[in-house]
């Protein structure tokens, strides 16, 4: 059987015919999925290209730009030069800067590894051999929008697919009772929706975000909630299904159709299992206490239940807006860092104990990081924050393939520029891609005439950091 | 800081202006427009990079689609020229006769109808495809005239019924040999339930509103964003609003059916209709129900399923019953 289960250009009907000749590989694929309805479910389970290391992504995105010389890329020369001006002038960002101003907080060797964390995340550094910490992340351009636009869709504006939309239509999804894509943020973050869109890929594809400010599910999800006592709903979904059963007597065979009859069953048990899915209630006092009671612990808890019943993504938003954009005080930085340590701590150990570390990719981003000078000009009052700084930024990774307790990549002495093997969005996408299973030149959609694909004509993997 | 005697008149002003902001309409209609001015040939720019210029390209036609003979611009900017040829090319009528008749049959003639080059597929009918592109040029390019003369074509009045001779030859009907059976589209879908619930408001033209339990007009009517698209609306596979859509993907989905059970919308639609058919004789109010939301009478065999229904329903059984009319496949797919 080919392995070539993505097609380049789907057509967009999802007929049976479509959808047996090139979508699953033909006939036994079908009778080996046990989906009968596989013709017509875009979310049904598909296979990769090739074996994959993970199942699922948990994306957490710390956005407003968090400052990696204060977090996880120690510079002593900068601490050293303090105070003063940037050699060569300081690269133009988008606003104005100073001198080089030194990280505020202290960083200390951790775990076995060594690898140096600053004191903002003291748990996730008691943990960092289970990370790779890549710390010459860069992208085009020092604002939020674009930046954000570049590493969830490959393009720095609006109108392409996102990396979870481009997961669901390489590989289904595991649950047919959820979501398989979700998005969290306790509010919305800048851009919005633009950012999870499937864009030109089937609308079906794109993230179900939720505002979880709510803890209650059934204020969560949408129509979730059965509006009529279950022997009412059972007796409507009774005579619905002879009706429907009547009718597709005299239309045999169209999948369409018997797809609609078994969705609405599905629906119907959705009622009593979304619920609970989403539930964080039902949790432990002491769980929730380990994440921490704050927007990203309980964001964070929630997703490792949706992560634990097959959601192939979660991604999280920090909080409304763009939380880490501190320009003004990098102190704030510690509060924000806080709540993140305890969260992201908590999720890999839970990850780790049920084993599903293994298999589940866990992302520490943001969109860009900050300057290793000082913000200077007349937008701040206080001139204790950094400004956005596109040439470089540092993420951590950990589990579902990557290698843990290393380092990658490495900026210039202040931390300016990505030096030393510099990674780009396109790079970490092509290589989440791959860890999923799926070859990031051949995930490809026909549009417009051409074929695109979530990284654009780039990406190179990044083999130093795969187990 | 100003001085006293300057204040006032500072004040006197800014109250002026307040007072004329609030007096205008919340909203007034515009439309964007642009002017020509002194128009220039630009230089090409080498794989895309305004800093990597090349030598100067004079306005035109692309050769390519000019029977290999560049055709220069002069009038202007030359855009009044660019749309003149494009709305007179060949090419032009095809594509949009194809595109009408995706509309028409859910599948175009060419099945890529945004791209007619080398990467794109073939008409499965060319004959077919140029005989409309002629009808329409010679028809003065009117629509109207065009999707008239398709309806009343007899490959249009087909039904979605197939035949087994028919299907060992052409089993995906790319020779139009039947109707394609089509899921309504997300607006037509929530129209039809309005419609026959009774509560359509058809008023045109107007402001849109949001798309909640209280909108009653035509969904084209609701309101979009490309910042926040309508939910609704994008569950029953509305394409996004940042990118232009050649063909809309059809999906079928449990989320679909949970908003058929639950939402607060369909439960009143539930709800007028209930009311609309109700009678007397329930006999009467299921072929009254059958005739407004499938435009027939009902078998034999669905009118006792009805009446058993009707029997053993608790509560008020009218809009439990025209519940389960609105959820059925046979109002949501087109034979």
């Amino acid at each position: 059987m080919s392995i070539d289960a993505i097609p380049s250009t789907v057509h967009p009907r999802w007929s049976r015919r479509e959808a047996l000749a090139r979508m699953a590989g033909g006939f036994g694929l079908l009778a080996f999925n046990g989906l009968a309805h596989a013709a017509s479910n875009p979310l049904a389970p598909k296979r990769p290209h090739f074996e994959p290391r993970a199942k699922r992504i948990i994306y957490l995105v710390m956005h407003g730009g968090m400052s990696h010389v204060d977090t996880f890329d120690p510079k002593p020369m900068l601490t050293k030069y303090n105070g003063q001006p940037v050699p060569g002038g300081a690269p133009k960002t988008e606003r104005s800067t100073g001198n080089l101003f030194a990280s505020p907080f202290t960083f200390s060797r951790r775990g076995q590894s060594g690898i140096e964390v600053s004191e903002l995340f003291p748990r996730v550094g008691s943990m960092i051999d289970d990370f790779c910490v890549i710390r010459s992340m860069w992208t085009e351009v020092p604002n939020h929008e674009p930046s954000l636009f570049m590493f969830n869709t490959g393009t720095i504006q609006p109108g392409r697919p996102s990396l979870g939309s481009w997961l669901m239509y390489g590989l289904g999804s595991e649950s047919q009772n959820l979501p398989g894509f979700v998005v969290l943020c306790p509010g919305m973050p800048v851009v919005g929706s633009p950012l999870w869109s499937s864009a030109f890929l089937p609308a079906v594809f794109q993230g179900t975000y939720l505002k979880n400010n709510e803890t209650d599910p059934f204020k969560l999800i949408r129509n979730i909630r059965a509006n009529a006592p279950p022997e009412q709903q059972r007796r409507k979904l009774d005579l619905l299904a002879a009706l429907n059963r009547e009718h597709l007597a005299v239309r045999p065979g169209d999948t369409q159709l018997e797809a609609s009859v078994e969705t609405m069953e599905t629906a119907f048990r959705m009622q009593t299992e979304a619920p609970e899915a989403f539930d964080i209630r039902q949790e432990k006092p002491e769980t929730l206490a380990r994440y921490g009671d704050t927007e990203i612990g309980r964001s964070c808890l929630l997703a490792r239940r949706l992560s634990e019943r097959g959601v192939r993504m979660v991604q999280v938003y920090y909080g409304n807006s763009q939380p880490w954009d501190n320009h003004e005080d990098i102190l704030e930085h510690r509060t924000l860092a806080a709540r993140a340590d305890a969260a992201v701590a908590a999720l890999v150990e839970d990850l780790k104990q049920r084993g599903m570390l293994r298999d589940t990719i866990v992302v520490l981003g943001t969109e860009f990081g900050r300057t290793p000078a000082v913000e200077n000009g007349s937008n701040t009052k206080l001139h204790f924050g950094r400004d956005h700084n596109s040439l470089d930024y540092s993420i951590a990774v950990a589990g579902g393939g990557f290698k843990g307790g290393i380092t990658y990549g490495a900026t210039d002495d202040f931390g300016y520029r990505a030096a030393e093997n510099p990674v780009h969005p396109h790079d970490l996408n092509a290589t989440l891609l791959h860890l999923l299973g799926l070859d990031h030149t051949r995930l490809t959609w026909s549009y417009s005439g051409r074929d695109f694909r979530l990284t654009d004509v780039h990406g190179e993997l990044i083999h130093a950091i795969l187990a | 800081m100003l001085p006293a005697d300057r204040r006032g008149e500072y004040e006197r002003l800014k109250a002026t202006h307040e007072s004329l902001k609030a007096e205008l309409p919340s909203k007034y209609p515009f439309l964007h427009g642009a002017a020509e001015f002194t128009p220039w040939d630009l230089p090409l720019h080498k794989r895309g990079n305004p800093e990597d210029l090349g030598e100067i390209v004079p306005r035109g036609f692309p050769a390519v689609l000019a029977n290999g003979k560049p055709l220069k611009f002069t009038e202007g900017s030359g855009r009044m020229e660019l749309a003149r040829t494009v709305a007179h090319h060949s090419l032009a009528a095809r594509v949009a006769v194809n595109r009408m008749w995706l509309a028409l049959f859910g599948e175009g003639i060419v099945a890529t109808p945004s791209n007619y080059g080398s990467t794109g597929d073939r008409p499965a009918v060319p004959e077919l495809l140029e005989y409309l592109a002629g009808r329409f040029a010679a028809n003065g390019y009117s629509v109207k005239a065009m999707i008239r003369e398709i309806m009343l074509s007899a490959a249009y009045q087909r039904t979605s019924a197939t035949q087994a001779a028919n299907d060992a030859i052409d089993a995906a009907n790319r020779t139009f040999w039947r109707q394609n059976r089509r899921r309504l589209d997300a607006e037509p879908l929530l129209d039809a339930m309005l419609a026959v619930s009774g509560e359509l408001d058809r008023t045109a033209g107007g402001e849109s509103k949001p798309l909640d339990e209280a909108f009653v007009r035509r969904s084209l009517y609701a309101k979009t964003s490309r910042f926040q698209q309508d939910e609704t609306l994008s569950l029953f596979d509305l394409p996004s609003a940042l990118v232009t859509c050649e063909q809309r993907v059809v999906t079928t989905v449990p989320l679909q059916k949970l908003f058929l059970l639950n939402s607060g919308m369909v439960a009143r639609r539930a709800e007028a209709l209930g009311k609309r058919i109700a009678r007397d004789n329930p006999s009467e109010s299921v072929a009254v129900a059958y005739r407004l939301v499938f435009n027939r009478a009902p078998t034999p065999a669905e009118l006792s399923l009805a009446r058993d229904f009707l029997d053993s329903a608790g509560g008020n059984p009218w809009p439990q019953y025209a519940w389960v009319l609105l959820s059925s496949n046979e109002f949501a797919y087109v034979d």
